[in-house]
């Protein structure tokens, strides 16, 4: 948003602020811009708390079963793989976790980078009614998609914990890993990072959706074929060179392998590589987070 | 002191096609990204919302907007609230400000009033502490007392919109803006809502409100801006606006009747009066101004003016001596022959009829043409645009029953209220200095 706070004058005592809206790009402004994007950012939480609450009661008030519904998907497709596994019609080759305990990681950290990217994605299409209506900070609806996929996350945290448990016993006599207490708590600690890489793709692809909506369409038709070439179902074989660059490049990849190897065995492989990935998803993060900032005065009313 | 509101020469271009407004919105967001500014010029289907306008506003001022539909009140008024960018120009707010474009913004229809209340309350900047509070103080404006536990999709557009406007309201704001939103609810509401719009002036909150009910403007406002076609017409004084811009309506209306009458006198003789064909134009007000019987198979060469000075007007001045003139001849013998002429507001309202049964006047006239003149020495309707329904009867039969006139009244400088304007005169006795 173009508004931002420069120099104060007191009309009340509680509240000092003056707000510039002006035809001047935010580029050049980039201070004021900056500001701008930190208050809202440290003032919005509460509002998105508010949002985020809202939504939730709206999206289950006629439900019995809520929050399972959102989880439905995941455990079914797990479920098929894991049979799939269990008759051996596919194989996943070796591996240092129970393969229930592998596919349920995969699939519930995927769905929470896939739910991410998407609600960021749609976020100036799916709030132009209130964008248009009231003056709303950028940064609340930002807040309001990380409030919301970390909401929806405490039931797949709870999924994969649950089956880390029940898994937890046979997995250490047959020599393999399900369940680290520091790991987890580590895992837990990473979590919310790892929402902000999903989001930092959709909120630089937000705008253009706006515009554009090809643009989601695309992104949701690519998001189902790159689970197969992630390890989110099997392991990606590191055999032949189509597969040795696709593991190299996918940026998923050592995330996932990283976050489910800490919560399961406390450790963390590649983190090297995790860690150039999480700084470039922290570039991007800010990246998109500025243009969605200035985005929204300019495209809110042509969503 | 710093003004409370300061526009500065600020434009809005929005353009006409939808599809290439979306596209100008990327290569206005790529232009920002990289710090050009916007263009000035307009681009194909472009057009000014909003035309360098400047003002300011300083705390306690009340300005009204007024305007017609599409002159770019509310565009200002977002540009105002931050919604959208200005092409040009700039606008400062110096406190803090709450706007009032749609009551129902934020509302999720699924969940209850109470569970609303929460959550357009953070909208409008409330924090957790004093939710508690603020539920309170909205229940007990809105008087939904009853229903504030049943979900909001249950409730009528008049509750929704006091929900609305007891959240907004009840935030403390430094500024309100407030887009033609106070037109909803019962008239109490409406009654209370201006009651409270009037305390928050008296506190001195800025206020800047759209509105086309003029009175609204001008009991609220000390100040109106009247735009046209995106272009500051007039700021000043409300009273003094709102009725420039109601002789510029009146007048733009009367021209629009001066080009119709124009038009009709030009048409060929047979379109008007054809017998057996209705009249085309006039099909369309069936039932807006009572039936409509416009076959010519009973009368013929009907003619029908407004005179005023003898001349055949379209346009009168309040209270004028006008004559009310028509001509007809009958095309079979009439036994029970009366005329009634219908006097109808534009917008269907029946004002007044004068019928020839009062005072028995042409039941004599039993065939060839009938030829009358109603004199009315004081038309005092107020200004506005008047039908004129010109009905033929015999017995209760119509023999013909149309539309015949329209005609716009234009005021003399006065504010006027209401359907008629009596000619009066005021003795104040209170009037000493005390």
């Amino acid at each position: 948003m173009s508004g931002n706070g420069e120099n104060g004058t007191n009309l009340r005592p509680e509240y000092t602020e003056e707000v510039v809206f002006s035809a001047r790009p935010d580029a050049l402004r980039i201070r004021a811009t900056l500001r701008a994007m930190f208050r809202g950012f440290v003032r919005s939480p509460y509002l998105a708390y508010r949002l985020v609450v809202r939504d939730v009661k709206a999206n289950y008030s006629k439900s019995v079963l809520g929050i399972f519904w959102d989880l439905a998907d995941q455990l079914v497709l797990g479920l098929i793989f894991y049979v799939l596994m269990r008759n051996r019609v596919i194989s996943a080759g070796q591996m240092d976790v129970p393969y229930a305990v592998f596919v349920i990681y995969g699939l519930m950290i995927y769905a929470t980078f896939c739910q991410a990217l998407m609600m960021s994605i749609d976020l100036i299409k799916n709030s132009k009614g209130l964008l248009n209506q009231m003056r709303v900070p950028p940064e609340a609806l930002l807040e309001s998609v990380f409030f919301r996929v970390l909401f929806d996350s405490m039931f797949r945290i709870a999924a994969m914990l649950l089956f880390s448990l029940l898994l937890w016993s046979a997995a250490e006599s047959r020599g393999l890993h399900s369940f680290s207490l520091p790991g987890f708590c580590a895992f837990l600690a990473l979590y919310p990072l790892f929402i902000l890489c999903g989001m930092s793709v959709g909120l630089f692809l937000a705008p253009f959706n706006v515009v554009f909506s090809d643009v989601g369409r695309t992104a949701k038709l690519v998001l189902t074929p790159l689970r197969y070439v992630t390890p989110v179902l099997w392991p990606i074989p590191a055999t032949g060179l189509a597969f040795s660059i696709i593991d190299r490049i996918n940026p998923l990849t050592p995330m996932i392998e990283g976050l489910r190897a800490l919560a399961t065995s406390g450790s963390f492989p590649d983190w090297q590589w995790a860690l150039a990935w999480g700084v470039a998803y922290a570039v991007f993060f800010l990246v998109g987070w500025f243009i969605f900032h200035v985005s929204v005065p300019i495209l809110a009313e042509r969503a | 002191m710093k003004p409370v509101i300061s526009i500065e020469n600020v434009s809005k271009k929005f353009s006409r096609n939808a599809d290439a407004h979306r596209r100008y919105g990327l290569s206005d967001l790529m232009r920002e990204v990289l710090g050009k500014a916007q263009t000035a010029e307009l681009r194909t289907d472009e057009f000014y919302a909003v035309r360098g306008i400047s003002l300011r506003l300083d705390q306690g001022d009340t300005l009204g907007l007024i305007g017609r539909n599409g002159a770019g009140k509310s565009t200002l008024l977002k540009l105002m609230v931050g919604l959208t960018k200005p092409d040009e120009g700039r606008i400062v707010l110096r406190g803090r400000m709450q706007a009032l474009i749609n009551l129902g913004a934020g509302f999720n229809l699924a969940l209850s009033g109470r569970q609303n209340i929460y959550a357009a309350g953070a909208l409008h900047g409330r924090k957790g502490r004093d939710m508690r509070a603020l539920a309170d103080e909205v229940i007990e404006f809105s008087e939904l007392e009853d229903f504030i536990d049943s979900p909001v999709y249950t409730y009528s557009s008049g509750m929704k919109a006091r929900l609305g406007f007891a959240v907004a309201i009840s935030c403390n704001p430094d500024i309100l803006l407030v887009d033609e939103v106070l037109a909803v609810g019962d008239y109490a509401f409406r009654n209370r809502c201006a009651t409270r719009i009037q305390e928050l002036k008296k506190q001195g909150v800025t206020i800047v409100l759209v509105s086309h009910a003029h009175n609204e403007v001008i009991q609220i406002c000390d100040r109106a801006l009247w735009v046209h076609q995106g272009n500051a017409m007039k700021i000043g004084p409300s009273a003094e606006v709102v009725n420039e811009y109601l002789g510029f309506l009146e007048l733009e209306e009367a021209e629009r009747l001066r080009k119709e009458e124009k038009m009709r006198a030009e048409a060929p003789e047979k379109t008007r009066t054809k017998p057996d064909k209705p009249q085309a134009a006039t099909d369309t007000f069936d039932g807006l101004y009572g039936p409509i019987f416009p076959l010519f198979d009973k009368i013929e060469n009907l003619e029908f003016a407004i005179k005023l000075d003898g001349q055949d007007v379209t346009q009168v001045a309040l209270h004028s001596p006008i004559t009310l003139e028509y001509s007809f001849a009958l095309r079979q013998p009439v036994e029970d022959l009366n005329i009634t002429i219908k006097l109808f507001h534009k917008d269907g309202m029946n004002l007044t009829t004068i019928s020839t049964l009062n005072g028995d006047l042409v039941r004599h006239i039993r065939n060839g043409k009938v030829h009358c003149a109603c004199h009315i020495a004081d038309f005092d309707f107020n200004p506005g645009v008047y039908a004129m329904v010109l009905a033929v009867h015999e017995g209760r039969s119509y023999l013909y029953r149309n539309v015949v006139k329209f005609f716009a009244v234009v005021g003399d400088g006065r504010l006027n209220w209401g359907i008629r304007d009596f000619r009066y005169r005021y003795e104040v006795f209170n009037n000493e200095n005390t």
